[in-house]
């Protein structure tokens, strides 16, 4: 009796704990709740529809993304319609996202705004749902595609279908001292050639002892004086670029495949990355360090190392404040305060002729990595989205149809989210004359390019191996360890690496 | 159909089942909340554990999820064209390697301090306070102080003796050497408690004894002390490699895997290890990895398991460990016979 008993306990432990394995979550969207009411005027009917937003985008770019958020709610509360956002960090959010959908859906978010290169990811995996069918029940509010810039809406579509409204679109700049080259008399670069042209000169000048630098140093005020060069140790190397440097690895070597022609991924998701464009300038990347010119096709020389091997993610600002270095890489998100930080502290200062310098400008990537600079393709940028999907834990009709409006409103009116220092992925907006007459667009969103010329990952569900891997490619480039390894190899050794991360996935 | 009983069964059955509750029912109350949180904390994640280690297991899409058989155990053990078994691999031979290089050490130190405590000397309070406190601080904390010490452009370390060593993420030898570093500096102040307080048990008229018979020093700490504490030793020897084989704290502070670094043509982070890389998995976007994931936990669960048996047969005799106290009573008590036979003689 009591092994009977035993044995029954074991059993149904066992099935209860099979059953919640195999059952755990489970809500893929079907049964959703007709409870969709229209007005008179054929507009839905909101009876206290609270939407719950996680998002990715963290500050300080959220301050501003909640100024449009409360521009809904003041639009909306007296519908009925509310919304509002937690703001998780990237490192944590797609873990969280899926783990509280499948385990806790009742506290699952409703809209969720996330990097546009994973709806497909997103979408494959059933956790977002596909939102056309949801903008037709908007009969006065419909969703018209070519109020988007194409290039950066196909990247929220998979499988034909839309499963998300893209907010904006963006990439790494070159933050560059302007100052410094106006004041030494050197051109700011808008190419590759004039690029390396650039920093010959200022070695050049730094060699011949009459290049001028100051420091923005909110201190000590003496070190903002000019002064013809300054000791900067062993050599001067007027660009920060490094293995663990600011965020270029994951913008320079997707531009440069973009910009010579190719594509990161192939029609299957698959990475295509590996083009002799890329290595080309992987190459280039490698004789920054080392001052010396590797590839014989080309004309180039060098007045010294444009890299110097003392970086890393604390000198991409350091030695551009100190005026050790010219060029340094970081995200668009940090434009309006850094400008701010320099504006305040060297904008009005005179030089000894009485001139004051624009002390910090902004580049973008537009033709710094190809030497076809006339090419359809130079002007190409790789570039990366935020957008709005919806959460496959929403069922109801009603709060579908909301959180479809909720994602056309915020990224119709995200006129006050771009001063974080986006483009917008809507034409209208991107048009308007409320964009183009704003401060923050006349100081940096003007520099940041023309949303047509992003080019984005490709609609592909293994974005880690895709993407991750060629970042890990540049990283390698600056990597000491493997300065014996050839530009060939590292490329191809990244790429088999990404085909394999692939297969071994598909096969579990 | 009702089973119809006898009213002496009845009473039978009804005071065994108050004794059984006046038996355990107290201990049971008590123990009760415990078992809960055991069994939802513990038994039931390690039960759910064991079983994604058999299958496809997505967490974001659960109709993906499907029964695999041995099939993930046979990818880390046999398929070396699988990425997961290559990093598996090289992520267990760094732990292993390291953890055989930083347990000598941590024993060695906590064993000579704890002897040297043993002693004490003036002020052994205070250096014994001294001695334990880095264990206090968090590993996030004590990494932090290493970053800034080891760090590559403002690192203490480099200003002070005027160097651009890039020891966190150049070279996989300096990356490990101050991984090695902070583990030894946060790690055997546990070992140094456990240690001393076995010195402390260590029989004073034993050790009188073996002066008297000319054994001092190094002979008598070899012979005699390090016997004595033998199963403090041996549990202090194998928690630590167990807890070493759990290296992720220092490694993700310090160095987050890297260096990265290309061996026979395949990228590795070379300081990264077993925990670090299956924490590493299951960040991000790879939702169907988890069942493979789990089956790595599980094949590091036996390994451990191993050296856990290991443990257990070595501590096996822990109970002939005190035959030299029992040999030196036995001569004791040989001696006052003799004398006793030597007075009557």
């Amino acid at each position: 009796m009591k092994q009977k008993f035993k044995l029954l306990t074991i059993l149904t432990a066992s099935i209860i704990g099979l059953d919640t394995l195999f059952s755990c979550g489970g809500n893929n969207g079907g049964n959703i709740k007709d409870d969709l009411k229209y007005d008179e005027f054929g507009d839905p009917i909101f009876d206290n529809v609270k939407l719950n937003v996680l998002s990715i985008v963290g500050n300080p770019d959220n301050t501003y993304l909640e100024r449009v958020n409360n521009m809904f709610n003041d639009y909306y509360s007296q519908n009925g319609l509310s919304a509002k956002i937690t703001s998780v960090a990237n490192s944590d959010f797609y873990t969280q996202l899926a783990n509280t959908i499948n385990t806790d859906p009742d506290n699952a978010p409703d809209v969720i705004i996330i990097h546009s290169e994973r709806v497909s990811k997103l979408a494959n995996d059933k956790i977002i749902l596909p939102m056309d069918s949801y903008f037709d029940l908007l009969k006065n509010n419909k969703f018209n595609e070519e109020d988007y810039f194409s290039n950066v809406l196909k990247e929220c579509k998979y499988k034909d279908k839309l499963y998300g409204i893209p907010l904006d679109v963006h990439s790494g700049v070159w933050y560059y001292r302007k100052d410094i080259l106006e004041k030494n008399n050197i051109e700011i670069p808008t190419d590759l050639n004039s690029f390396i042209k650039c920093c010959n000169e200022l070695i050049e000048k730094y060699k011949a002892g009459e290049l001028y630098t100051r420091a923005m140093d909110k201190v000590n005020s003496a070190n903002c004086e000019w002064t013809l060069t300054k000791d900067f140790g062993k050599s001067y190397s007027p660009v920060v670029m490094s293995s663990s440097g600011g965020i270029e690895a994951g913008w320079i070597p997707q531009t440069a495949v973009f910009q010579n022609g190719g594509t990161l991924t192939d029609e299957s998701g698959y990475p295509k990355w590996n083009t002799d464009g890329l290595k080309e300038i992987m190459q280039l990347l490698r004789d920054f360090q080392t001052g010396t010119n590797s590839l014989t096709n080309r004309n180039i020389s060098y007045e010294g190392n444009f890299v110097s091997d003392d970086n890393d993610y604390n000198t991409v600002w350091s030695k551009l404040s100190s005026g050790e270095a010219v060029f340094s890489c970081e995200g668009p998100w940090w434009a309006e305060s850094r400008l701010n930080e320099y504006n305040s502290v060297l904008a009005n200062r005179e030089d000894l002729d009485g001139n004051k310098y624009q002390p910090l400008g902004i580049l973008n990537m537009s033709k710094l990595y190809t030497f076809d600079k006339d090419s359809a393709d130079s002007k190409s940028i790789y570039g990366v989205g935020h957008c709005f999907s919806i959460c496959k834990t929403v069922k109801s009709k009603t709060k579908l149809v909301a959180a479809s409006l909720y994602s056309k409103f915020m990224s119709e009116n995200s006129t006050d989210y771009l001063q974080g220092g986006h483009l917008p992925a809507n034409k209208k907006v991107y048009n308007s004359d409320q964009f183009r007459s704003k401060d923050y667009y006349k100081d940096y969103v003007q520099y940041l390019g023309n949303p047509e010329d992003y080019k984005m990952l490709g609609n592909t569900s293994h974005y880690s191996a895709v993407y991750e891997t060629l970042k890990s490619l540049y990283m390698d480039v600056f990597t000491k360890s493997k300065n014996n390894i050839s530009i060939d190899q590292l490329v191809e050794t990244r790429f088999k690496e990404a085909v394999e991360q692939i297969k071994s996935t598909e096969e579990l | 159909m009702k089973k119809v009983i006898t009213l002496s069964e009845y009473a039978l059955n009804r005071s065994k089942r108050r004794k059984f509750y006046k038996n355990y029912g107290v201990a049971f109350f008590f123990l009760a909340p415990f078992l809960f949180f055991f069994v939802l904390f513990c038994l039931y994640p390690l039960f759910y554990g064991i079983v994604m280690s058999f299958m496809k297991y997505s967490i974001s899409d659960p109709t993906q999820n499907e029964w695999r058989g041995f099939k993930n155990f046979i990818t880390i053990l046999t398929n070396s064209n699988s990425i997961y078994n290559r990093n598996f691999w090289y992520s267990m031979k760094n732990t292993i390697l390291f953890a055989l290089v930083v347990v000598p050490l941590n024993i060695i130190m906590a064993l000579v301090l704890a002897l040297l405590i043993n002693v004490k000397p003036v002020g052994y309070k205070t250096f014994r306070a001294l001695i334990y406190l880095p264990s206090v601080l968090p590993v996030s904390a004590s990494g932090v102080i290493f970053v800034a010490m080891f760090g590559k452009n403002f690192g203490y370390i480099n200003q002070w003796f005027n160097q651009t060593t890039d020891w966190l993420n150049g070279n996989p030898l300096t990356a490990w050497f101050v991984i090695l570093l902070l583990c030894l500096w946060g790690g055997f102040g546990g070992n140094f408690i456990i240690l001393s307080a076995g010195l402390k048990n260590v029989d004073k008229s034993l050790m009188e004894a073996s002066s008297v018979d000319g054994c001092t020093g190094v002979r008598r700490m070899i012979k005699v002390v390090l016997p004595i504490i033998k199963p403090q030793l041996v549990l202090c020897i194998f928690t630590t490699i167990i807890g070493y084989f759990g290296l992720y704290g220092q490694v993700y502070v310090l160095t987050n895997g890297g260096p990265n670094i290309n061996v026979d043509g395949a990228n590795y982070n070379s300081t990264m290890s077993i925990m670090w890389y299956l924490q590493s998995l299951i960040n991000g976007t790879q939702f169907e990895i988890y069942g493979m994931v789990s089956a790595m936990g599980l094949t590091l669960g036996v390994f451990i398991g191993l050296i856990s048996g290991l443990q257990l047969f070595l501590m096996r005799e822990r109970k002939s460990g005190t035959k030299i106290y029992q040999r030196f009573k036995e001569y004791e008590r040989n001696k006052v016979e003799q004398l006793e036979v030597n007075k009557h003689e």
